[in-house]
């Protein structure tokens, strides 16, 4: 048994433009992910980092490459309702992933009623239940996003893909639209809830300082491909590849005044 | 303080509302509320002017009467309401017709929305009224018949308008994560994107009521429209045009009829958008 509950080997996205010339977007992508882990990948926008994680989430089909889930590969040709179920996205923007027209209650039922065949008063409880594990109040259920706060949003954006109950779930820079008080309750929550849940993260940033706290190892992107990738501690403290040192060095460092 | 809860309606929307709204109270409401048969002929009373006194009966005719003595007010009320049943039924059939093939042609895209829209662009190419005419001519005239000729030249104006922002509806993310969940295409259109749409077919459907109207009202004009003696204002339009010198009322009146209902429904259709750009 490898132990690894994700593993991409050799993952590749190719695009095909108009001058003929191809534009390789991901480029031989390898990487492990264990079963209740956060792996952090970081890189600047274009980096392809994005990229990847549709390709693991199954919303970009890869051009060559293996996914396989549980020692499990997904074919080439979509994946299953079951097998989407076990990787769920939260998304860079909470207020556009969630659909204006619906109340919390509903989008947090989505997915309960999709991969779940449970009685309506059961789909009730569980939202609920989820509305509780991401901090929200009750009486929240039937709101609509557009009466929500950013962060609020998002909560629900996490709710939902707890709602799938699944062992991965892709975090697409979830705090990049939050401001940094919201950002890092957002973060705290995560963490919590893999405590609890047993659930890994595949986690997205374009910057070093949210990764920190949050993953247990580190991939470093640039240009489509992997230039360094270790636990978040060597990673921080001994960073080998100068992209890695340089996004160390854009880390804001904020001089504190000395007070007596 | 307390919170409004309803939004402003504002003097575009009052107005177009209430001027709609007594449209339709007046025309469903004919049976009631107009003061004679529509049909019944009387000799003595031809071509009575608006606010002249009857020759026989005594009272005064409002609206007058046309060449055949029957009363242009209660012949008013009657053809509204045939009028707009007409219009109202064509749209709706339209409507959904036309939303469901746009939202299927934006949504899938590739060879579907390829397919669907050159269907549309060839119809576009032929003028409405043109086609309706043909239409007639093989299906022949009667109420049903309208009603089909009238939905099938509407529909591609809501099948392009919607897909149109299908388009762009699709990119959201919130489409991209329904799929990416795994939900059914058809749930994902139902759900996700039409009701998102609803705005936009909402004000598209008052605006082509007004067309409609217009549409069947230039059948009629010809002579292709309901049953000659069946009052509708296209056709009330076109009996009084050769009175048109010497009784001026049996063509104005419906014509105006017609102006104002056209008025309000895009004032009316004017205040939906404005609503739906608010948000």
């Amino acid at each position: 048994m490898s132990g690894f509950l994700l593993e991409i080997a050799g993952l590749n996205k190719v695009y095909r433009t108009r001058g003929g010339a191809d534009f390789a977007a991901v480029r031989d992508v390898s990487f492990q992910l264990g079963a209740g882990e956060t792996l952090g990948i970081v890189g600047e926008s274009g980096s392809g980092k994005t990229t990847v994680a549709k390709m693991v989430a199954g919303m970009l089909p890869a051009t060559s490459g293996r996914i396989a889930l549980g020692g499990k590969a997904f074919g080439k040709s979509g994946r299953s309702r079951a097998d989407k179920k076990k990787i769920q996205y939260i998304f860079q923007d909470p207020v556009s992933s969630l659909n204006p027209r619906l109340k919390v209650r509903d989008l947090i039922a989505e997915p309960l009623k999709l991969y779940f065949k449970l009685p309506p008063g059961e789909i009730d409880k569980r939202v609920d239940a989820l509305l509780a594990d991401v901090g929200l109040p009750r009486d929240y259920r039937s709101r609509y996003p557009k009466e929500l706060s950013g962060g609020q949003c998002q909560r629900v954006g996490i709710a939902r893909a707890l709602a799938a109950e699944p062992s991965i779930i892709v975090c697409d820079e979830p705090t990049s639209a939050l401001d940094m008080t919201i950002q890092s309750q957002i973060l705290e929550l995560l963490k919590q809830l893999q405590l609890q849940k047993g659930v890994s993260y595949l986690f997205i940033a374009h910057g070093l300082e949210v990764i920190y706290s949050i993953s247990h190892r580190v991939l470093v992107m640039k240009d489509g491909e992997i230039v360094e990738q270790g636990d978040t501690r060597s990673i921080f403290h001994r960073p080998r590849h100068g992209y890695t040192q340089s996004l160390i060095g854009a880390i804001p460092r904020i001089p504190f005044p000395a007070f007596e | 303080m307390k919170r409004r809860s309803t939004p402003r309606i504002g003097v575009k929307g009052s107005v177009s509302i209430g001027a709609l709204a007594a449209i339709f109270i007046l025309t469903v409401f004919a049976p009631l509320i107009a003061p004679f048969d529509p049909y019944k002929q009387s000799l003595q009373d031809i071509l009575i002017a608006p606010l002249s006194p009857y020759s026989g009966s005594g009272g005064t005719s409002l609206l007058g009467t046309d060449q055949l003595g029957r009363d242009v007010l209660s012949r008013l009320l009657y053809g509204g309401r045939l009028s707009l049943w007409i219009s109202i039924a064509a749209v709706s059939i339209s409507g959904v017709l036309g939303s469901a093939i746009g939202i299927a042609a934006g949504y899938f895209g590739g060879r579907t929305d390829a397919v669907l829209m050159r269907l549309a662009d060839i119809q576009l190419s032929i003028p409405s009224m043109l086609l309706a005419i043909v239409m007639v001519a093989v299906l022949g005239s009667g109420l049903t018949n309208i009603v089909i000729v009238l939905a099938v030249t509407g529909w591609v104006t809501f099948a392009r308008v919607v897909r149109s922002q299908v388009l762009s509806l699709k990119e959201m993310e919130y489409v991209e994560a329904a799929k990416a969940m795994g939900v059914p295409h058809l749930t994902v259109m139902l759900r996700h994107i039409l009701p998102n749409t609803l705005y936009t077919i909402a004000t598209q459907a008052a605006l082509q009521i007004s067309h409609m109207i217009l549409l069947a009202a230039a059948l009629s004009f010809l002579g292709l429209g309901i049953e000659v003696s069946t009052p509708t204002w296209g056709g009330m339009v076109n009996d009084g045009k050769s009175y048109i010198d010497s009784a001026w009322w049996l063509s104005t009146i419906p014509g105006l009829a017609i102006a104002a209902v056209i008025l309000s429904i895009n004032l009316f259709g004017d205040w939906l958008r404005d609503r739906a750009e608010e948000r």
